[in-house]
C-alpha cells in the first residue's frame, strides 16, 4: 500500500478534491484548512511537484485508507502489534527513480509550506523516519522537521523516544545517526511507525502486520539506513552530533496550541531521492496528527486491558482529547473490573482521563457516555484521581517544568459501569410498545 | 533556481525587515508577497547559515547582534 493507493481510495469515496488552478505555496495551509475533504493541489506556483494535504483530517478518511470501519482500526493495529511481519529489503523501488546527491541536494526544490502564522518556518510534517543504531538496530517514527537552509533541518526530538535515545548514544560517541525521512506514504505506515514500541522492536513490522505482507524497503544511497520503496520522496540524512544547539519551532502542535521555541539537533541532508512524478505530502496540523494518533493509542489501550485480563468490547480515544489524552472503554465487566480497567488505562503515559463503561453503551456517542456517567457514577465512589503521574509536556494546564525534568500531572479515571450492588430493575430503560410492528413511512403520503 | 544576486537582494530585504523589529517567518512571506516563495526560502536559509538571526522569547526572528534580550523587549 502506498500514498497513491490511498489517493485512489479517497477519490472513490468522494473524500478528495482536486485543485487544478495554480496555487501560491503561501496559501496551501489556508486552503487546506478551509476544505472539508483531502486536497490535491495539482499545480504549485514555482514548483513542478504537486502537493496533497489534509488527507487524513477525519476519522472517516482514515477509515477509507485503512479499509476498515473507524471503530475497528485501533483493534486492528493492536492485532498487528501482536502479529508483526518484518519488512523486506528489495533491490530497487520507485522512491529512487531520481537521485540527487552532493551539490544537487536542495530542500527548496520541495514545496514546503508554512503551516501556521507563528511557526518558525516551513516544515516537513509528513516525515516518517527510519534510523539505525549499532546495538538496537532499526527504529521508525514520525517527526517534524523545520527548514533551516537548503541542506539542513531541525528535528522535533522533544519528548522521550527511541530516536532520542539513539541520538543521545550517538552524541556520546560523537557520531551521527543515519536516518531516512520518507515523505508521501500510506496512512497505515504512518500509524505503524507512530506506535510506541519498546526499543529494539521494529515498528515497520507493524506496517506489515496491518496488511499481512512485508513492507518493502530499499537501501539508501548515501547512508546506512533503509527507506520504504514506495515512498514519494526520501531524504537521506544524518542527525549531526552537535547536541541540542539549534533553535527549532515554534510549531502548531497536535494539542491545537503552538509549541514553544526549543533547542534541537541539526539534521544534514546527504541525498534527496524521489519518484519521477513525486507528490509532496503535508500533514496538516493539528487534525491529521490527531487522527493518526487515535488508532495508535487505541491499540495501546487494547493491549493494556488484555494484559490486565479485562475483556474490552470497544475503545475510543477521542479526537477532542487530541488523540492521546482521553480514552473511553466499554468492557464486559466482572466484579470490580470497572476500577481495574480505569487503573490499567491510567498507567499509559499519555492518558489523562479514562472513562470505563459497560458494553451496552455506545462509546462513540458522547451522549451515551454522558448518560452512563450520570446514571452509574457516584463521585465519591467511582472517581479516581492519581496525582504526581508522568504527564505530557505539551499539556498547557501543567505548571512549567524545567527541562530535562519531565512534568508531573494528575490523572482522572471514572468507573461508569453499573455498580455491582445495583438493583437491576432501576436500570430498566424505556421501550415503545409495538415498535417492531409498525413503520412511520407507511403512514406518510 | 534564482541567481545568487537575487538571493542576496532578498536576504538584505529580510534583514532590513528584522531590523525594524522582531518578525515571524509569516511576516517575511507577507511583506515579500510579490517575491518568489522558493527564493525567499533560499535567502532565509542563507541568513540562517550565516547565523545572522537570533530568536526572541516569542520565537520571532531578530538580528543576531540584538538577540533575545532586545527581542524580548519588543
Amino acid at each position: 500500500m502506498d500514498l497513491r493507493a490511498f489517493l485512489t481510495d479517497l477519490e472513490k469515496a468522494g473524500e478528495l478534491i482536486r485543485v487544478r488552478r495554480p496555487v501560491d505555496p503561501r496559501h496551501i495551509s489556508a486552503l487546506t484548512a478551509q476544505s472539508k475533504k483531502g486536497v490535491y493541489f495539482e499545480k504549485i506556483r514555482g514548483y513542478d511537484m504537486p502537493v496533497v494535504a489534509g488527507l487524513v483530517g477525519t476519522m472517516d478518511r482514515l477509515a477509507v485508507g485503512m479499509r476498515a470501519p473507524k471503530g475497528a482500526i485501533g483493534r486492528r493495529v493492536s492485532e498487528a502489534v501482536q502479529k508483526p511481519i518484518p519488512p523486506e529489503v528489495v533491490k530497487e523501488g520507485p522512491c529512487q527513480d531520481v537521485v540527487l546527491i552532493g551539490t544537487e541536494v536542495d530542500l527548496t526544490r520541495l514545496p514546503l509550506p508554512l503551516q501556521g502564522e507563528i511557526d518558525g518556518g516551513p516544515y516537513i510534517s509528513a516525515g516518517m523516519t527510519i534510523a539505525k543504531d549499532p546495538e538496537y538496530g532499526r527504529n521508525a517514527g514520525f517527526y517534524r522537521f523545520m527548514y533551516n537552509d537548503p541542506t539542513h533541518l531541525g528535528i522535533g526530538l522533544t519528548g522521550p523516544s527511541d530516536l532520542r535515545l539513539f541520538y543521545q548514544r550517538a552524541l556520546s560517541a560523537k557520531r551521527p545517526v543515519p536516518m531516512a525521512v520518507a515523505i508521501g506514504t500510506h496512512p497505515s505506515d504512518m500509524v505503524a511507525v507512530t506506535y510506541k514500541a519498546p526499543v529494539g522492536y521494529d515498528e515497520l513490522a507493524i506496517a506489515g502486520g496491518l496488511w499481512g505482507e512485508p513492507l518493502e524497503l530499499v537501501r539508501c544511497k548515501t547512508i546506512d539506513a533503509e527507506a520504504p520503496a514506495n515512498a514519494e520522496i526520501v531524504l537521506e540524512c544524518e542527525i549531526l552530533p552537535t547536541g541540542f544547539t539549534v533553535d527549532e519551532g515554534r510549531f502548531g502542535e497536535f494539542t491545537r496550541f503552538v509549541g514553544e521555541l526549543v533547542q534541537m539537533p541539526l539534521v544534514e541532508v546527504k541525498a534527496i531521492t524521489h519518484r519521477r512524478d513525486a507528490i509532496f505530502q503535508v500533514i496538516h496540523m493539528p487534525w491529521e496528527n490527531i487522527v493518526l494518533d487515535v488508532p495508535v493509542y487505541e491499540a495501546i489501550a487494547w493491549n493494556i486491558l488484555t494484559t490486565a485480563g479485562i475483556q474490552a468490547t470497544a475503545i475510543n480515544v477521542t479526537t477532542g482529547g487530541c488523540g492521546q489524552f482521553h480514552v473511553v472503554a466499554a468492557i464486559k465487566k466482572r466484579g470490580g473490573e470497572g476500577k481495574n480497567a480505569v487503573l490499567a488505562l491510567l498507567s499509559a503515559a499519555s492518558f489523562k482521563y479514562a472513562v470505563v463503561v459497560d458494553e451496552d453503551i455506545d462509546i462513540f456517542d458522547p451522549d451515551q457516555v454522558e448518560w452512563a456517567i450520570f446514571s452509574r457514577v457516584q463521585a465519591d465512589r467511582d472517581v479516581i484521581i492519581v496525582p504526581g503521574a508522568r504527564a505530557k509536556p505539551l499539556d498547557p494546564s501543567l505548571p512549567p517544568a524545567k527541562p530535562p525534568a519531565l512534568p508531573l500531572g494528575a490523572k482522572l479515571g471514572i468507573d461508569a459501569t453499573i455498580p455491582e450492588y445495583a438493583y437491576k430493575e432501576r436500570y430498566t430503560t424505556i421501550t415503545y410498545p409495538f415498535i417492531n410492528d409498525v413503520k412511520l413511512g407507511d403512514y406518510l403520503d | 533556481m534564482p541567481p545568487p544576486s537575487e538571493i542576496d537582494r532578498l536576504a538584505q530585504r529580510i534583514l532590513a525587515l528584522a531590523g525594524r523589529g522582531p518578525i515571524f517567518y509569516y511576516d517575511i512571506l507577507r511583506e515579500l508577497r510579490d517575491e518568489d516563495y522558493r527564493a525567499i526560502m533560499l535567502a532565509f536559509g542563507q541568513i540562517r547559515q550565516q547565523q545572522l538571526f537570533g530568536r526572541d522569547d516569542k520565537g520571532r526572528y531578530v538580528l543576531a547582534e540584538t538577540g533575545r534580550e532586545e527581542g524580548a523587549k519588543a
